[in-house]
């Protein structure tokens, strides 16, 4: 049966206003009815501006220069009707908060169908159908600020859905999502693909969520397709190019060239271990054998006489803020010098909150905390800041002056660090976070990930006892990742402490020795890394769900590696 | 303080919008008229009411520190600057620019009465931003109104959302040992410079991914159509009725000067039988309402019919 092209871009190329460089280079490729199709690349690569081609976003809605055509089930995108284009193409974004317009879910999903003039009897029935297939129903009277960031993606998504399109571009939708949550929206996603046949064009970092769903995968870098074709063919194709991002477990076979096919996902890594080791896989949900597992490196160390006295210390901690929300319940926490530690959680489980009363950000409703012996109840942030540094979720709120330089002086000048000692300060973390060529840049101007580098140095540079990270690597690709972690090491090795408040297990493995697990307000699991990602089913890394029950206390790749191939 | 409509079964709640905004604006609009504080006061045990009947007497009731603080200066302030009134209380010194300060009963009463009139104004506000949903108000405009309804719509969205922006990047800052609230005014003034900016930049991002995702969805594509109608109640029609009847009952009785308050020079003020009936006419119309409230949680029919 003969394919219909949904999707037909022909050498495409675009530059920004005022740009040199296209941000999008002679992109050819189609796409059909139904096809699912995955998007990825390193920031900067092209993906956002390819995406916004689709519905003609590119070049109307930003200007720049076009050439070549994107025509999308028969309408040349930069002719045609924004509504005609908008009944075809519905478009979801990255941040949920930029993209909601209305108070309720409810008028949200209307308003698409209101902007295309349906009548209210036909748009009555396409809201209520479109609520009830995405389960939504019970959020339709719900303030939109009350919904989590899973359920506004959620609600976003109906509000194009219900524009009935054919073909559904999603720009890294699950970004600013817990793995809970972002796992629901991807299976979501696949099921309106296969129950619908919607087809789907989407941009993606989290590789290892939907790899394995994917029809065919288009790698972009510096705004050109480098590869389009199938997971596996991609898979293949990555050996030997670390910059493209593929899911952990495809990359630990991938690497070992041995002639066979990587597997994608963690049934078929699992099936793989079995063959290596010559024994069937169990059941994915079966508990590992604990007992097996390491020793804990985080307890061991605790009992040397030096770390009796924790750097921060939490005595059963309560928080509830003023809204009346409890945030924090009873929890009693000892963080010691050289430690490195893992706050992992769904969205709203109180790590953030936690984490912000080691800086005296937020006070105790009840409880105390203490930061090296001190109370900090009864200190200012701008004194706990000496000793605990703390970088939050957005980069962006971190930078104020108008350079990179500038950046770090603020902070220099506002702990009062005298001015002979700051330039040698200042080159020591330019040079750490290899930012010495961005030092008279505007922070605003640089990447994503050089912003990310430029925050974390205005923290680093008056060398905090205590680093606390809140999402450090949210919507950054797997380079910039690898190279935060990168930094965390060497933070680490110069004898600092280390808080990581992520979501991204594979990060809070490789950074963490300890690993605490929170929920409600309340820590569920504290201990060795290896102990509590095992016995974790959903928060924990694909290593780990891919070795259990059959080698216990795997969770890394190092790990994963010894245990399939010994000490190599 | 909680200021954010939230979605209730109450009668308040279903009421057509027209309804609501007309019950509270009659309270409000006889808040500003009328100087006695007996129907000053019977507006606010008025709004109480309502809020009661409405289901959202905790949320209303967190409104009494804006309420206080409020008052407070309104009862301090008019006696420290009005220099009317017969009955002097207190002969003060001579200020620069205010000139000599007199208190006298006439400005403290003056002062209370205007105190009772802002809490009133204030209550009533808090009432229907707790109880009327915003899309369902802005819904009712049509042709160029819509545009505005919606720029008002996107502007309450986002208040929240640049409130914590707001907050996460002080936050950020402080973090690192900056410290906002230090030293005089001129110098909080201008470390806090920055940090308008960066907000403002933030903002602009998301105003600018706003648009982007409103034009994916259309907006703007040519003639819109509306999802909700709004259909007028048996309720509705008995509340806007009672409404009616009240407010022309106001009208009458300030006219007529029944519920007349003279504070300068001296007070004087009528206390008959039907000034005090006349000032519980608020309180009356709150009862009304409670009454209507009270029949349509035990009656499917009403439910049926609002």
């Amino acid at each position: 049966m003969e394919k219909i092209e949904l999707v037909e871009v022909e050498s495409l190329s675009y530059w920004y206003p005022g740009r040199e460089t296209p941000a999008v280079a002679d992109v050819s490729f189609t796409m059909s009815q139904g096809e699912f199709v995955l998007v990825v690349g390193p920031t900067g690569s092209g993906k956002s501006s390819l995406l916004k081609a689709m519905n003609g976003l590119v070049p109307r809605f930003f200007g720049g220069r076009m050439s070549g055509s994107v025509r999308v089930c028969g309408l040349d995108t930069t002719t045609a009707q924004v509504r005609d284009i908008a009944r075809k193409v519905g478009m979801v974004f990255q941040d949920p908060e930029n993209q909601l317009v209305t108070e309720s879910p409810e008028s949200e999903v209307a308003f698409g169908p209101e902007n295309l003039g349906l009548e209210p009897l036909q748009m009555k029935a396409r809201v209520e159908e479109v609520l009830a297939t995405l389960r939504l129903t019970h959020l339709r009277d719900k303030r939109l600020v009350e919904l989590s960031g899973g359920e506004k993606q959620k609600v976003a998504l109906a509000s194009v859905l219900v524009m009935h399109p054919e073909v559904l571009v999603l720009d890294e939708p699950t970004s600013q999502l817990d793995p809970v949550s972002a796992d629901d929206f991807l299976a979501t996603l696949r099921s309106l693909n296969d129950d619908l046949g919607l087809a789907v064009l989407l941009s993606e970092h989290r590789i290892d969520r939907c790899l394995h769903f994917a029809d065919r995968v288009l790698v972009m870098r510096e705004g050109k397709v480098e590869f389009d074709g199938s997971p596996l063919q991609m898979a293949r194709w990555s050996r030997g190019r670390a910059w493209v991002p593929v899911p952990p477990v495809t990359a630990l076979f991938s690497d070992q060239n041995g002639g066979m096919d990587p597997p994608l996902n963690v049934k078929e890594c699992r099936e793989r271990i079995a063959e290596s080791m010559r024994v069937a896989p169990g059941p994915a949900v079966e508990g590992p054998r604990v007992a097996s597992a390491p020793k804990s490196r985080a307890r061991a160390a605790r009992r040397t006489p030096e770390r009796e006295k924790p750097l921060v210390e939490t005595r059963r901690l309560h928080h509830v803020y003023e809204d009346g929300t409890i945030a924090l319940t009873d929890v009693t926490l000892k963080v010691f010098t050289g430690e490195s530690v893992a706050v992992v959680g769904e969205n709203g489980s109180g790590k953030t909150t936690l984490v912000k009363h080691f800086n005296g950000l937020l006070k105790p409703t009840r409880g105390t905390v203490l930061l090296e012996g001190r109370n900090t109840s009864e200190a200012e942030v701008a004194e706990l800041a000496r000793t605990c540094g703390m970088l939050g979720q957005n980069p962006n709120h971190q930078l104020l002056a108008d350079t990179t330089e500038g950046e770090l002086e603020a902070t220099l000048d506002a702990l009062g660090v005298p001015r002979a000692d700051r330039p040698g300060l200042i080159e020591e973390v330019l040079d750490l976070l290899e930012l010495s060529g961005f030092r008279r840049e505007n922070p605003i101007d640089l990447s994503c990930g050089e912003r990310e580098r430029v925050s974390l140095a205005s923290v680093l540079v008056y060398k905090p006892r205590l680093l606390v990270l809140d999402e450090p690597t949210r919507g950054v690709d797997g380079v910039t990742k690898a190279r935060i972690a990168e930094y965390m090491g060497r933070y680490r090795a110069s004898g600092g402490t280390l808080v990581l408040v992520t979501h991204d297990m594979e990060l809070a493995a490789e950074c963490c020795d300890r690993v605490v697990l929170m929920a409600g307000g309340r820590v569920l699991a504290d201990g060795d890394r290896n102990v509590v990602l095992s016995e974790s089913l959903f928060f924990t890394t694909q290593f780990s769900k891919s070795f259990r029950g059959m080698f216990p206390g795997v969770v890394t790749r190092s790990d994963a590696e010894r245990a399939l191939w010994g000490s190599r | 303080m909680r200021y954010t409509y939230r979605k209730k079964q109450s009668l308040t709640h279903r009421l057509h919008p027209v309804t609501q905004v007309t019950l509270v604006s009659v309270l409000i609009l006889f808040s500003l008229l009328c100087d006695n504080p007996l129907v000053l006061a019977s507006i606010i045990a008025a709004t109480a009411v309502l809020a009661f009947s409405a289901d959202v007497f905790a949320e209303w009731l967190s409104w009494w520190r804006l309420c206080l603080v409020i008052g407070l200066l309104a009862l301090v302030l008019n006696p420290l600057l009005s220099h009317r009134g017969a009955t002097v209380l207190w002969l003060g010194p001579r200020l620069p620019v205010i000139g000599r300060i007199d208190i006298t009963l006439e400005a403290v009463a003056f002062g209370a009465a205007m105190a009772l009139r802002i809490v009133a104004v204030v209550w009533a506000f808090a009432l229907l931003s707790l109880t009327l949903d915003p899309d369902r108000l802005l819904g009712l405009l049509k042709g160029t109104g819509s545009r505005s309804a919606l720029l008002t719509t996107l502007s309450l969205r986002l208040v929240p959302t640049v409130a914590r922006d707001a907050g996460d990047i002080l936050d950020a800052q402080r973090s690192r040992g900056i410290a906002l609230d230090r030293g005089g005014r001129y110098r909080v003034l201008k470390s806090r410079l920055p940090l308008v900016r960066r907000l403002a930049t933030t903002s602009l991002d998301r105003g600018i991914g706003l648009a982007e995702a409103m034009e994916a969805r259309a907006y703007g594509s040519g003639r819109r159509s509306r999802y909700r109608e709004y259909g007028v109640g048996a309720a509705d029609v008995v509340l806007l009725a009672a409404t009616g009847g009240i407010a022309a009952l106001l009208i009458a009785t300030l006219a007529t000067g029944t519920v007349g308050f003279g504070y300068y020079p001296v007070i004087s003020w009528r206390a008959t039988p039907l000034t005090v009936t006349a000032a519980c006419l608020p309180l009356v119309l709150a009862l009304i309402v409670l009454g209507l409230s009270e029949s349509w949680k035990r009656s499917n029919w009403l439910k049926s019919r609002a």
